[in-house]
């Protein structure tokens, strides 16, 4: 078993086999850095739980291709925020399949916005002067429709 | 939005959209705009897309009309699913004389003086025949960019004989188009086959080693791009039948053998699915002529393997050129009357896309930012077609 500590204190329990799914995690075995316990100060408590929920699904269920399917479609059924957070745990970890699932989550949930929207989701100021702004509008007009 | 997604996650959210709303969030801001449009960009979106779910059926019919459809569901079920027609970017010569035999080289065939050279990434590469000569286009339909390609001052014989080909040079990371050009010698050698080749990088067509033998007019006649080159049917003084290939990135020909050697070959054609190449011979004379051997080269470059055979009957194939192929097997394919599914369970061919019939060629395609210059300011804008 392999003790993982959040960056609020947090403490989970988890299988070997399981943990590795995280790259991170597994290089940092690998290396003999988990003697007593993996800290991960870049993911809190809540984030990580959702994590482990996901890769121990994985791992028991591997073969079950439906099953896993209806489980990633439920799992992403969360409010923004938490998405982002899971994303960027995602990253941290290194498990392309979790980061490949939310990316496309939030990809899908983007698609149809309008640049304002985006603009508001992820917080980006827009630099672009309003004629620099009008002119990339108009090349591809008919893609703003 | 308190929590900040720095711009490389940014961008793997971004290789997951499809390419209007990228074309749309350009405008999020200077670094998504430098993002979206560039080179590795491009790559990654076009990985990320290459699934099944993105892959789109593309037909020309009749007049230079292009439609698409998505392949998943013509193949699983929906025998008429939603089909988007795409305007072919630049002007087409007038329809009337095309119907009529008011010129010899305007009277092509009925379906028009539109045909494709082939399609790679989302790029099409397409010829517009007028009067005198064929024009070459290269054109991403998703992002309705163009450019016209420089003009290659082509004797005026029928574009109804032309051979051709397109497709990717990965050592290079280049997009080229061939042109196989019949020559009368004139000191009377007799006949020679010159090939041009055009590269999206240089913007100009070059004159390479003329093509060893002579190639089979097949129609429509691509050559089908596997494993970095093209193939094209041929016919060699000595051996008869070969394939003979082009490598894009050395520009050197090579051979291969037939399957199997039949009396007559009423129509052979060559097909690419999933990177493999396939052999489809339908060896029956005569108007009722139907059926014939698939075969199937599993590795590159080994041998041919005969994976089906059509029943010779009327509702077999003709000179199908293969699609792509379900998970139960079943067999997609384009036949001149129409696109029809091919199932070996029951033996028999369903046509799918009924309200669509007289399909010159077909190709899978998959929508992609992928330009048809290497400088955006040379590619042309559909919605201002320049004059020809």
């Amino acid at each position: 078993m392999i003790v993982l500590n959040s960056s609020d204190g947090a403490t989970f329990e988890v299988e070997e086999s399981v943990a590795v799914q995280s790259q991170t995690i597994k290089h940092m075995i690998e290396d003999n850095c988990a003697d007593t316990s993996i800290p991960l100060p870049n993911v809190n408590g809540v984030t990580l739980a959702r994590v482990l929920e996901y890769i121990k699904k994985h791992a028991e269920a591997k073969d079950d291709e439906e099953g896993l399917k209806s489980f990633d479609a439920e799992f992403v059924k969360v409010d923004q925020a938490s998405l982002f957070e899971i994303i960027l745990a995602a990253n941290y970890l290194d498990i392309k399949g979790l980061l490949d699932l939310t990316c496309q989550t939030v990809a899908d949930q983007i698609k149809d916005l309008t640049v304002e929207e985006v603009r508001a989701i992820f917080n980006i100021m827009n630099d672009f002067t309003p004629e620099e702004e009008a002119k990339l509008r108009n090349d591809h007009a008919w893609a703003f429709e | 939005m308190d929590k900040y997604i720095p711009l490389h996650l940014i961008t793997e959210i971004l290789s997951k959209l499809p390419v209007k709303s990228l074309l749309k969030f350009r405008c999020v801001s200077k670094s998504w705009l430098s993002v979206i449009w560039s080179p590795q960009f491009i790559k990654a979106h076009l990985k990320d897309h290459a699934s099944e779910d993105n892959q789109r059926l593309l037909i020309l019919g009749n007049f230079g009309s292009f439609k698409h459809c998505s392949l998943k569901s013509l193949m699983y079920g929906e025998p008429s699913p939603r089909l988007i027609t795409v305007d072919i970017p630049i002007p087409l010569p007038d329809e009337r004389s095309g119907r009529g035999a008011s010129s010899f080289t305007e009277h092509i065939s009925w379906y028009g003086p539109v045909r494709i050279v082939g399609c790679c990434d989302g790029l099409i590469c397409i010829s517009v025949t007028r009067a005198s000569q064929s024009d070459f286009i290269l054109w991403n339909p998703s992002i309705r960019k163009y450019k016209k390609l420089p003009n290659l001052g082509l004797p005026s014989t029928s574009p109804s004989n032309r051979v051709w080909g397109f497709g990717y040079d990965s050592f290079s990371d280049d997009y080229k188009a061939v042109i196989l050009v019949k020559q009368c010698s004139i000191n009377g050698e007799g006949l020679r086959v010159e090939t041009r080749v055009y590269s999206r990088k240089s913007e100009a067509w070059r004159r390479i080693a003329d093509f060893p033998s002579t190639p089979r007019y097949t129609s429509p006649s691509s050559g089908v791009l596997v494993n970095g080159k093209l193939h094209f049917l041929a016919h060699e003084k000595v051996r008869g039948r070969i394939i003979v290939s082009l490598d894009l990135t050395t520009e050197t020909y090579g051979e291969m053998e037939e399957p199997n050697h039949y009396e007559s070959d009423v129509c052979v054609t060559l097909s690419e699915i999933e990177g493999i190449l396939l052999y489809f011979i339908n060896p029956f004379p005569g108007p009722f002529g139907r059926g014939g051997d698939l075969w199937v080269m599993k590795e590159y470059g080994g041998s041919w393997t005969k994976v089906l055979t059509f029943p010779h009957e009327p509702s077999g194939p003709f000179c199908p050129k293969l699609l792509s192929v379900s998970a139960e097997g079943e067999l997609l394919m384009r036949e001149c009357v129409g696109i029809e599914l091919y199932s070996s369970r029951e033996g028999k061919s369903f046509r799918l896309l009924k309200e669509i019939y007289n399909v010159f060629d077909a190709y899978c395609f998959t929508e992609s930012l992928v330009l048809p210059s290497t400088h955006d300011s040379n590619c042309n804008d559909n919605m201002k077609p320049t004059k020809f």
